[in-house]
């Protein structure tokens, strides 16, 4: 260790090799000293925040594709409301804070404030759900996965 | 010079890249992803480089180039997502346990645990101690296999999805 070969290019041996593992092993470190600190959980959500995954296939009562298209019902509180944003107009977005419907989509924290949403079918069942408090942030994710429930590209 | 240069440049790319990874992920709210498929990608690429360089004595892989390569592989179903715009499937596994990882038991420290074992092999590797360096890479792709295998079922109904 630490002799270098005829012909090793400076940089890319035994020995810078092992110092570049150490340091990104202490950033590693770091990252997730940082995330443990910042109060969030190994598993968000059970690990089912943002998995991005269409594993569900269920009716609720309540719940619509308003106008038979792809719909997003986003649950969240009062105060979050007024911050809407519109899908493409291929898809319709209903906006809830009915703390009934939020245990029946399975997102009573959407009470309090973590939004959440379900991405629901044309034929009107529920396909996706998750929380996620950026939701506005993000209608790329929303509209890929809108996009193999019934619904045309933008 | 010229080659110390290129790999100087080479070097600068991959953080970059690094950096522009991260920050996309960030943007997404998705950090608690970036954390789990990076760490694991780099620790398996770092475990598969020590088995090779255990089997070819005298071969150095460069780790950068077996993380990137794991990391790679790891991230795949989210490359596919964002420029395919292909969803998630439970198949996806094939990727490291790009699903089940998020249903396994303590995913961020099995992910964590992953990597540090990967580079602990390379290490091991790279100082000439294979029984240690194979050792290390096995403890590391066990973890993983075995925090996929523990991973409780991806639910199918709301129900299944509140927390006890």
């Amino acid at each position: 260790m630490g002799i270098r070969a005829p012909g090793e290019v400076p940089g890319t041996g035994r020995r810078a090799g092992t110092a570049i593992i150490v340091a990104a092993q202490l950033v590693a470190v770091g990252l997730v000293v940082g995330w443990f600190a910042a109060g969030h959980p190994s598993a968000p959500d059970g690990g089912l925040s943002q998995l991005d995954l269409l594993s569900l296939h269920e009716r609720v009562a309540g719940v619509t594709a308003v106008g038979g298209r792809p719909t997003m019902v986003v649950v969240t509180c009062p105060t979050e409301v007024r911050r809407v944003r519109l899908l493409s107009s291929s898809y319709s977005l209903v906006v809830s804070t009915d703390p009934a419907l939020a245990d029946r989509l399975a997102l009573p924290r959407a009470k309090g404030c973590q939004a959440g949403y379900v991405l629901v079918d044309g034929e009107g069942f529920v396909r996706y759900r998750s929380y996620d408090p950026g939701w506005q942030r993000h209608p790329e994710e929303q509209e890929i996965l809108l996009e193999h429930l019934g619904g045309r590209r933008r | 010079m010229m080659r110390r240069l290129a790999v100087l440049a080479a070097f600068a790319g991959v953080a970059a890249a690094q950096v522009a990874l991260a920050i996309a992920y960030q943007n997404r709210g998705t950090w608690w992803h970036y954390l789990l498929h990076q760490l694991i990608g780099w620790g398996v690429g770092l475990s598969v480089a020590a088995g090779l360089m255990v089997w070819r004595r005298g071969l150095v892989i460069p780790p950068v180039l077996a993380a990137v390569a794991g990391q790679l592989v790891s991230i795949g179903p989210d490359l596919m997502f964002r420029f395919l715009r292909m969803p998630h499937e439970p198949s996806m596994d094939l990727y490291l346990g790009h699903i089940s990882i998020h249903r396994g038991p303590s995913p961020v420290l099995v992910a964590l645990a992953v990597f540090l074992l990967g580079g602990w092999a390379w290490i091991a590797a790279a100082a000439r101690r294979p029984r240690l360096a194979l050792g290390t890479a096995a403890v590391a792709i066990t973890l993983l296999t075995g925090a996929c295998l523990a991973a409780a079922p991806i639910p199918t109904q709301l129900s299944d999805m509140l927390l006890p």
